[in-house]
């Protein structure tokens, strides 16, 4: 009986390959206008290469579930092979759709791929393509256009923020401030990792507003991801910062180095002006 | 005679309050600071990064539809 038992369970694994569907689906364009056409195409066979014919479903979808495109169930043609051309919707179409945020929204993500039913074991197998962005360009433009601008007054105000840093620097060494001393190069050293990349976003947004079409608006996401990251640790540090140059006893350091020359209270008049003369 | 001392007192009284607002001065002037501009121009860029992230992000419940 057990035997009888493990050869049938053999038996099922020697077939289950032969069972199995192999699906290639893939969509001509990875970016697409509001309102333009991008076509969907694929092929089904057993895993085996058997040709077949199958039922599908090809579809497009958007945000918040909404199909845009369907090619509602059908079947392929003999060899497996089906394709479904789709009508991306234009800003009015896409806000009666209910697709959300279609009136301020600069791109919208597409998922793309096939249902098959499989013909062997009566199961439902899904296959997505790769996404297709869809671009409303005029929108996009500002968007980026926007966005490098804001790099621009960024990149300005931390190489600010690091001249500050340099003159605190200075001052805080002359009094053994060490800390303080310490935040603001590590600023300083943060503010110049950042800096150097908001400048390369900063030319990559420009160069895709020349060119929408041929732009890399999801290689640009990823960097957005990691820059803003940066961000927030170099703008947690200037607020560290802050709080300890607030909490340095810059003044009565400056008594004490004036007392220890004997200058008394006009001494550290002289002191402090020397000192804040090079801000 | 007593109004005399009385300027004097309130002359000395004057002159303490301002070398207090004087010292005052002094020592906000030697404190460092920061300025707030990257913050502000970050906030801007953070706004802007994430409304472009989430827009170009599929979202989960984008999925295929059955076959009925």
């Amino acid at each position: 009986m057990k035997l009888l038992v493990v050869a049938a369970f053999s038996f099922l694994l020697l077939l289950s390959p032969a069972f199995a569907l192999n699906i290639t689906v893939s969509a001509d364009k990875a970016k697409v206008m509001y309102g333009e056409n991008f076509t969907l195409s694929g092929a089904i066979t057993y895993d085996n290469g058997t040709a077949g014919q199958f039922d599908y479903r090809a579809a497009v979808v958007a945000p918040k579930g909404i199909i845009v495109c369907d090619s509602k169930k059908t079947t392929t043609a003999a060899d497996g092979t089906f394709s479904l051309t789709c009508s991306v919707p234009t800003s009015a179409q896409a806000a009666a759709l209910g697709i959300p945020a279609v009136a301020t929204r600069a791109v919208m993500p597409l998922r793309a791929g096939v249902t098959v039913l499989d013909p062997t074991n009566f199961t439902i197998v899904k296959k997505y393509a790769g996404n297709v962005l869809a671009i409303n360009q005029d929108k996009l433009k500002t968007q980026l256009s926007t966005l490098a601008n804001d790099m621009n007054a960024f990149v300005g105000n931390a190489n600010a923020i690091s001249a500050q840093c340099n003159s605190i620097i200075s001052k805080a060494q002359a009094r053994n401030l060490t800390l303080v001393a310490n935040k603001c190069q590590s600023i300083k050293d943060k503010v110049a990792s950042v800096v150097s990349s908001a400048k390369n976003i900063t030319a990559e947004a420009r160069e895709a507003e020349g060119k929408i079409g041929s732009a890399n608006i999801e290689g640009l996401r990823d960097r957005l991801s990691t820059i803003r990251e940066n961000m927030k640790g170099l703008i947690e540090d200037v607020k560290d910062a802050r709080e300890e140059i607030k909490s340095a006893k810059w003044e009565a350091v400056a008594i004490k180095t004036s007392t220890s020359n004997s200058a008394g209270r006009s001494g550290l008049s002289v002191q402090t002006r020397n000192t804040a003369a090079g801000d | 005679m007593n109004k005399m001392i009385l300027v004097g007192v309130g002359a000395i009284i004057v002159l303490a309050v301002a070398g207090f607002i004087l010292m005052q001065g002094q020592t906000s002037s030697s404190t460092p600071s920061l300025s707030t501009g990257t913050d502000t121009s970050a906030a801007a860029i953070d706004a802007s990064a994430s409304s472009f992230i989430d827009e170009s992000t599929p979202t989960a419940d984008q999925t295929l539809p059955g076959l009925s």
